[in-house]
């Protein structure tokens, strides 16, 4: 946050103020202390794990719900497949743990759910990202039972299992004035959501409102896989809230279709 | 059946989309609000009790300040 929207807020709130209860110099230190808290709150990067393979959408999801305005520094690759980021900007700081998707190699798998285990205790948030066609749900069902549902912590209350590019689902097609499914592809994301609940749930004890169907690339259903991020949050809500900038749904739709009171 | 909508059910199914979104958004804001809340609640406890000055008053403050700052 920019030193000067604070001191222009604090100006403009201070002229406000009923200070009969309290002297000015109270009332300075007050601000002053609550600046440092703030300031160490917005500064402690939020850390989101971000798991999926190779072409799924990882970086472009994260640049949907938080933008791109951000400074991004690549802090450690603690092994060759964990990549961590720190994104730096006027909302505060971000820590994304790139993780890679599992079922690679054979030699890979034991290391993986290492660091899966490592990264999972630590983060606020993880987001397992899936493209929501793939059927291929072995891996993900393996992942989540030896190292999910085997934690002993609440693992699994911290994950969010994100099913991007539903506008590539099939049978059906994308209808792009109004930005929505058509109605055959609605009913193909609809049983994709069931089915994936489903082989999820055999190995997971996660609740259906942790699975969301979405498109980065469409901007579909942005918002909804970001409130369920945030009622996954261990850490403060508000903190993650401040440092959203979700890419406009509505901008992606022909305003004919829009309804008259927006 | 068409797999395409008709003219009115296109507009239903946006109107649709745009109020779960707004649905969404306020209850993300209710989740962010309340831990907020009780974050001032910790914070202006603490400062009171640095100052003196009346909790209330600071707890006021802070979410006053806070609404404008990130609102």
């Amino acid at each position: 946050m920019k030193l000067d929207k604070w001191d222009h807020l604090l100006e403009k709130y201070k002229a406000q103020l009923d200070t009969s209860k309290v002297s000015d110099e109270d009332r300075d230190k007050v601000f002053g202390l609550l600046k440092q808290k703030v300031m160490e709150e917005l500064d402690r990067p939020t850390h989101i794990a971000v798991i999926g393979k190779t072409g799924v959408g990882k970086t472009s999801t994260i640049n949907s719900l938080f933008g791109t305005d951000w400074e991004i520094s690549h802090v450690r690759a603690a092994t060759k497949e964990e990549q961590v980021f720190i994104y730096t900007g006027e909302r505060g700081r971000l820590k994304i743990s790139d993780l890679p998707g599992f079922g690679e190699d054979i030699d890979t798998e034991e290391r993986y759910r290492e660091m899966y285990r490592r990264v999972l205790g630590e983060c606020d948030v993880a987001l397992f990202v899936l493209k929501a066609d793939s059927r291929d749900m072995l891996d993900v069902q393996r992942m989540l039972r030896d190292v999910v549902g085997k934690s002993i912590s609440n693992l699994s209350k911290r994950i969010v299992v994100g099913l991007n590019q539903v506008d590539l689902v099939q049978p059906g097609q994308w209808m792009d004035g109004p930005n929505i499914p058509s109605r055959e592809q609605a009913k193909s994301i609809e049983r994709i959501i069931r089915e994936r609940v489903k082989s999820i749930k055999k190995v997971c004890a996660i609740v259906p409102s942790q699975v969301v169907a979405y498109s980065a690339f469409k901007r579909y259903r942005l918002v909804q896989l970001f409130e369920a991020m945030i009622m996954c949050t261990t850490g403060e809500a508000w903190v993650l809230d401040a440092k959203k900038n979700i890419a406009d749904y509505l901008e992606l739709i022909d305003p004919e279709y829009l309804p008259e009171n927006l | 059946m068409s797999d395409y909508y008709d003219e009115e059910e296109v507009r239903r199914r946006v109107a649709e989309e745009v109020n779960a979104l707004t649905q969404a958004q306020l209850r993300t804001f209710a989740r962010s609000r309340a831990s907020m809340d009780s974050w001032i609640y910790r914070v202006a406890h603490a400062i009171g009790r640095i100052i003196g000055a009346p909790f209330r008053w600071i707890a006021d403050l802070i979410s006053g300040f806070l609404d404008g700052l990130l609102g």
